[in-house]
């Protein structure tokens, strides 16, 4: 399954707004996603499944346009044969096999009765589901339930992914596999949009994210540069060596480190605006001064601290 | 000892949920694992004798719960998983009824229920009637009625289940809060490793009705040998594997897309990577020496029990 | 002063704890629930209507008493007298009609507090509540019981204490004295009709999934029970007039109050439910019909939990 790189996916979100009544969803979201893997962060209720919604033609927005590969999914229903979504809900007619679920949707995108079947078998298989889908839906667990749903979304092998908590419910088993699956849709070319609300998981699945809060857009971008993008949050590093006195007094003579402390005999913990420089400048320095750095590192520096420091 | 287990089964129908269980487990925080259908909420609706074993026995903080199972209630708080609520009730009357049904008298619960929903962090709403609720707020609130009594442990089905990262963060904290303090010991079931990493000292590993592991997480890591070394970074990371693997360092990718895993050959310090580093030109943000991840433990325990198939779920990629 | 910081942390609930009886915490949460709805309160107004009419009539009839009391000194045995008798009718009557008619009144509002008492426990997982908690499978039930026996008790048997109360504390110091006697018997009457009303409810609401749902099917499974009870025996059907709790309700109260003709005016205000004719078999089937209900209680109790 891979599609030809002529058709690359693009999604165009321009000035949408989205009231519920008195409630604001979404408010002036403009947004561009090309081919890879997205993540979708925020909490609950900042818009992430509306934004979902917009983009699968479900809802329509308020003002503002939403734009799948240049047409718009709530008026112009062709979006739907390259677009494949695996909703949050967990909803199914419960007494279908898995198979006949996956080949029942599959048809509708205009297959034949025996390439949907192929399809949907094709589909099972990559998400793992191929001893279990002759099993009713009822009798399935959680996690089966939940691949079955993605099994759907990408049968009929769709430029675009949307999956909305593709995770919940799986094992620990099951969502190693589930990880590795979204970063090979995202390798083939296909534009991947993953919510999630396991921060360690979407960091295993992509660097790129949005971050939604309270219906805005709050950050979009790579997730180390993001980081650095923070300015008033200089990042805490942490080295520990040998003789960590003098390490700090070679490195506060750099421009962007901002305070050395030495902690006990071997560690040193520092604050620096730039990570990266100081990362290029530490093993010349540790080995100007005969000095082997045992470990290094920082806290702060993944999608944890980003999103705390974004959205809380 | 907070659970010991001799020889526990359970039968649904054709589905064996419990085989032969025998564990004994201590610990303050003890994470409770499995794939789905493995018979962890089986295990702990044994434990507060909600459902009859065919056939062994089980002693909760030293007390037979099939023959005692009031006893057990009284010194177990539980919150299962799901939206199990009393609609109409608002959350501070929930709590208070769970303290009353255990015997406290009405004004000791009430009492008892705002200091509890202080330490979960459910303010204002806690008057407002609980079918109301958010997620976060609800399993605030299935946690405070099952504190309320001051059990001697906590068991928890998938708390952090739904939750967005805020809460879970709050959530997880107040766990470890509890795991520090004098309060109740804590029995966590869930799906996330993280979860059970950020709390738990002690865990159990549960597949197909079998225990494949109880004991420590220290151990659980040290069965599978040497230590390894994380590496993030920017530049040639490619680069820096193969020269890595080259000199005879077992190299693996890591858990994000940035990042490699290193097994040093026996007696070679972090200088090593150090040297290839430089060679390659890539300059490193991270290396850092941990023990075995939970994750590679737990599917080994799952592999390693003797069951030629890994769990029901696994998939085939 | 001594300074210091108070921790905020978990605290240790100090003292013992005396096991306290369960079932009550659960019998005022189910009220103080049941309470807070509209419908609820309507139905206690359509209750307190009843017992306000009967209240009426049995003064009036109090009243008429005394009338006819100083009319027997002047004219000796009057037709006057039994005029107004047959008009006004007698207090036992009245109140064996008002055991009748306030059951129809609690019916309404059982269906409106007491049909969800184990259905939405069930539907919300409540019941996994309970019962990792502390309970015996017993103080659940009792606890339901309890809850849906106070409403009869307090629009049933309570008023019937008072209505009685009233009647002898204004009836001429003749008819006190014969009206004294009525309260066991007339007690005995309400309370299996409590009873009765109680357990159908408890038992009807154990088989369902939804307060409403249950609530609809009580109202309505009484209605064609009581409309079978009072129409077929009219076509020959003798048997059918124990199929409707009302009317063996009804067999019970008036031969435990020994109650009389009812009076004109009453049965224009209202129309009171035939009996039967055997009182022993209309008392069997209201224990069977009790005893059905709380078979179905205790049955999905037992099946949802062990121990």
């Amino acid at each position: 399954m891979t599609i030809d790189a002529a058709s690359v996916a693009t999604m165009r979100i321009a000035g949408v707004t989205k009231m519920f009544g008195t409630v604001r969803a979404l408010d002036e979201i403009d947004l561009e996603l090309g081919p890879g893997v997205t993540g979708l962060l925020g909490p609950n209720g900042s818009g992430k499944s509306t934004l979902l919604k917009l983009i699968s033609g479900q809802l329509r927005p308020d003002t503002g346009t939403v734009r799948v590969e240049g047409l718009d999914p709530f008026a112009q229903p062709e979006v739907f044969a390259r677009l494949g979504l695996c909703p949050e809900q967990d909803k199914f007619y419960e007494e279908q096999t898995g198979e006949a679920f996956v080949t029942a949707l599959t048809r509708l995108h205009g297959y034949g009765a025996r390439e949907a079947k192929a399809r949907a078998q094709a589909a099972l298989a990559r998400v793992g589901m191929t001893e279990h889908m002759r099993k009713p839906i009822r009798a399935m667990s959680r996690g089966m339930r939940q691949r079955t749903k993605i099994a759907q979304a990408i049968a009929h092998d769709p430029p675009i992914v949307l999956l909305d908590e593709p995770l919940t419910g799986t094992d620990p088993l099951g969502r190693a596999d589930l990880i590795a699956l979204v970063r090979a849709l995202g390798q083939e070319g296909r534009c991947v949009v993953v919510s999630s609300h396991v921060l360690h998981e979407v960091e295993a699945m992509t660097h790129q994210v949005v971050l939604v809060r309270y219906g805005r857009l709050r950050a979009q971008g790579d997730i180390g540069r993001l980081r650095a993008l923070l300015d008033d949050r200089p990042y805490r590093f942490r080295i520990e060596v040998g003789r960590p006195r003098a390490l700090a007094a070679a490195l506060i003579a750099l421009p962007h480190v901002q305070a050395t402390e030495v902690v006990g005999e071997s560690a040193l913990e520092l604050t620096t605006t730039d990570l990266m420089a100081l990362c290029r400048a530490l093993p010349g320095e540790a080995a100007r001064l005969g000095l082997v750095i045992d470990q290094l590192g920082s806290p702060d520096a993944d999608l944890e601290s980003l999103y705390r420091y974004l959205i809380e | 000892m907070l659970l010991a287990l001799h020889g526990v089964s359970k039968r649904f129908g054709a589905l064996q949920a419990l085989r032969d269980v025998t564990c004994e487990l201590d610990g303050r925080a003890v994470g409770l694992l499995g794939p789905n259908g493995a018979g962890k909420t089986t295990l702990m609706r044994a434990c507060l004798g909600l459902l009859t074993p065919d056939a062994g026995e089980v002693r909760v903080l030293g007390i037979d719960a099939r023959r005692d199972p009031g006893a057990v209630r009284m010194r177990l708080g539980y919150a299962a998983e799901g939206p199990h609520r009393i609609p109409g009730l608002s959350g501070l009357e929930s709590v208070a009824y769970a303290g009353e049904l255990c015997g406290l008298s009405r004004r000791t619960a009430l009492l008892r229920a705002h200091e509890i929903l202080d330490l979960v962090g459910l303010d204002e709403a806690r008057q407002r009637p609980v079918e109301e609720y958010s997620t976060g707020m609800h399993q605030r609130v299935k946690l405070g009625m099952a504190l309320v009594h001051d059990p001697e442990l906590l068991m928890l089905d998938e708390p952090t289940s739904g939750l967005d990262p805020g809460n879970r963060d709050e959530l997880l904290q107040l766990l470890v809060r509890l795991r520090e303090g004098d309060g109740p010991a804590v029995l966590l079931s869930t799906h996330l490793l993280h979860d059970v990493e950020r709390v738990c000292d002690t865990c159990i590993i549960m597949d197909r009705g079998q225990v494949r592991y109880a004991g420590s997480l220290e151990q659980l890591r040290a069965r599978m040998g040497d230590d390894e070394h994380v590496l993030r970074g920017e530049g040639d990371l490619a680069g820096l594997a193969s020269a890595l693997a080259q000199a005879g360092h077992a190299v693996a990718p890591g858990e994000r897309p940035d990042a490699l895993r290193v097994r040093l050959i026996p007696g070679h310090g972090p200088e090593a990577i150090w040297r290839a580093a430089q060679a390659v030109g890539a300059s490193l943000w991270q290396v850092q020496r941990r023990g075995q991840r939970l994750e590679d433990a737990f599917m080994a325990a799952i592999d390693g029990g003797g069951a030629e198939h890994r769990g029901e779920e696994r998939a085939r990629s | 002063m001594k300074d210091q910081v108070f921790s905020v942390g978990y605290r240790r609930l100090p003292g013992d704890r005396p096991r306290r009886w369960a079932p009550w915490p659960i019998a005022r949460t189910a009220l103080a629930l049941a309470w807070r709805k509209r419908s609820t309160k309507l139905g206690v107004v359509l209750c307190a209507m009843s017992v306000f009419g009967h209240g009426i009539a049995i003064a009036a009839q109090v009243l008429a008493e005394r009338v006819m009391g100083r009319m027997g000194d002047r004219d000796g045995p009057g037709v006057m007298r039994d005029v107004l008798r047959s008009v006004v009718g007698n207090v036992h009557a009245t109140l064996a009609t008002f055991i009748g008619m306030q059951m129809i009144a609690c019916a309404f509002l059982l269906a409106m507090v007491a049909a969800g008492l184990v259905a939405e426990d069930r539907r919300t997982g409540a019941m996994e509540l309970y019962f990792s908690r502390p309970l015996r499978r017993r103080d659940y039930v009792v606890g339901k019981l309890l809850a849906a026996g106070l409403v009869p008790l307090v629009t049933l048997v309570v008023p019937f204490s008072l209505l009685w109360l009233a009647a002898v504390g204004m009836a001429p110091a003749r008819a006190s004295q014969e009206l004294m006697g009525l309260l066991l018997p007339g007690l005995l009457g309400a309370v299996v009709a409590a009873v009765v009303l109680t357990t159908t409810i408890l038992g009807l609401s154990a088989l369902g999934e939804r307060g409403r749902t249950v609530g609809v099917i009580y109202v309505v499974g009484m209605l064609v029970l009581t409309s079978a009870g009072a129409d077929l025996p009219r076509h020959g059907q003798a048997w059918a007039g124990y199929l409707s709790p009302l009317r063996n309700v009804q067999t019970l109260a008036d031969a435990a109050l020994d109650a009389g003709s009812t009076g004109m005016l009453m049965q224009l205000l209202i129309s009171r439910p035939d009996t039967n004719p055997s009182v022993t078999l209309a008392v069997l089937c209201l224990l069977g019909l009790a005893g059905l209900g709380m078979a179905l209680l205790l049955w999905r109790v037992r099946t949802e939990v062990a121990g």
